[in-house]
């Protein structure tokens, strides 16, 4: 199990938890398998993430990393720490950076 | 120098543009009690263009309505007279500086995008983090930088060296502005609401943005302003001429109370949000 971000979930992925919206009340029970309307209403409810069977984020983002060529993944990573401030210690600005790489990628890939 | 010396000097600048008639008429309909819907859908419809993106912006994304609002008084209805007189403000803020040259250095268009980014940004996490007043968010995020833009209107030539040392040196907007000016945009922007007779949140937002190293907000909007303009820029959407980012202040994040996970979602609403609204806002 573990717990990915709504927008790595796919169709078929097991439950692994109960998903709950901010207050608490369980809007998908543990153990369904997600279909393509589930993941479009926890993206409607404003819900981040979900734990599911036999994924993980490592493992997903490595995944994704062999589809695109050290090259693109070299040039985004240049421009985007000429542009950073250094993270170390920062757990937003890391998360900011992480999430704006990936987006850069996907824009790469999809252009 | 002090906001009220800054105050003296921003009244005295000749190329402030006024706020259009129909907004000011709305702010003198909207203080009586007895406004009628009817007579804000009138005044707004004197300007066809303002009426126009009214109600595309009632149509877009973000309030989501399964329907189509098709006239003006049911947008007004449906979304009460403060949020329309943000929108109309917000719809018109572009056209009152169009054509005014701002020097060669300074690029108005990616500036201008950049505001509706840290817009964008900063109302998708004011709604993220529950706070009442995600379209006054809005509005403040999108005049953030306003007085970058009122001091490049009237010091073209000055301003251009301002751009220059930052693209140079890679030293932060604000800084360079007070070597050169000894003033910043944020002083500048905060006179400029005040003498625009804004709420005091949207001067308090414009003023505070920047959240420097060490200060600790107290109020969830500027915070939301400031990492709005921090996102919108990683995400490289638009630029107001900074070489670096800066931090993010960890006590602003802090007081919206977002988890880290809710990030991506946030960051991938605001890439989806900004083209639309660019095409709206442009129009």
């Amino acid at each position: 199990m573990g717990i990915l971000n709504i927008n790595d979930l796919k169709e078929g992925m097991t439950l692994a938890a109960d998903v709950k919206n901010k207050h608490g009340n369980i809007m998908i029970k543990q153990g369904m398998s997600l279909t393509e309307k589930h993941i479009m209403l926890l993206k409607a409810w404003g819900i981040a993430e979900a734990d599911v069977e036999g994924f993980n984020r490592e493992q997903l983002h490595q995944e994704e990393m062999k589809t695109v060529s050290p090259e693109v993944i070299e040039a985004i990573e240049k421009e985007l720490s000429d542009f950073f401030p250094p993270l170390e210690g920062s757990e937003i600005m890391s998360e900011i950076y992480r999430i704006t790489k990936k987006l850069k990628i996907k824009q790469v890939m999809e252009s | 120098m002090n906001a009220k010396e800054i105050e003296r000097i921003v009244s005295s600048l000749d190329k402030i543009p006024t706020l259009p008639v129909i907004y000011s008429k709305l702010g003198k309909l909207l203080q009586s009690p007895d406004t009628t819907i009817a007579a804000v859908s009138n005044i707004i419809s004197e300007d066809q263009v303002i009426a126009a993106k009214v109600l595309k912006f009632v149509n877009s994304a973000f309030y989501g309505f399964p329907q189509r609002v098709g006239s003006l008084q049911r947008a007004i209805v449906i979304l009460g007279f403060n949020t329309i007189k943000n929108l109309v403000f917000a719809t018109s803020v572009f056209d009152m500086f169009r054509g005014m040259e701002t020097g060669n250095a300074f690029d108005k268009k990616k500036f201008w995008k950049h505001c509706i980014g840290c817009a964008v940004a900063s109302r998708v996490l004011a709604e993220a983090a529950d706070l009442r007043n995600p379209e006054e968010v809005f509005t403040g995020g999108l005049l953030h930088d306003i007085g970058k833009l009122v001091v490049a209107v009237h010091y073209p030539e000055k301003y251009s060296n301002v751009v220059n040392e930052v693209q140079r040196t890679g030293t932060p907007m604000v800084e360079a502005e007070r070597k050169i000016f000894s003033y910043d945009h944020c002083q500048v922007g905060s006179a400029l609401a005040v003498q625009w007779r804004f709420p005091p949140d949207t001067a308090l937002m414009i003023g505070s943005h920047h959240l420097a190293d060490g200060a600790v907000p107290t109020r969830k909007d500027i915070a939301a302003v400031h990492i709005g303009n921090i996102l919108c820029m990683a995400l490289g959407l638009g630029s107001g001429g900074e070489k670096k980012l800066a931090n993010v202040n960890p006590k602003a994040w802090e007081l919206l109370g977002l988890s880290l996970s809710s990030l991506e979602l946030i960051m991938d609403k605001t890439v989806k949000l900004y083209g639309e609204n660019t095409e709206i806002l442009e129009m």
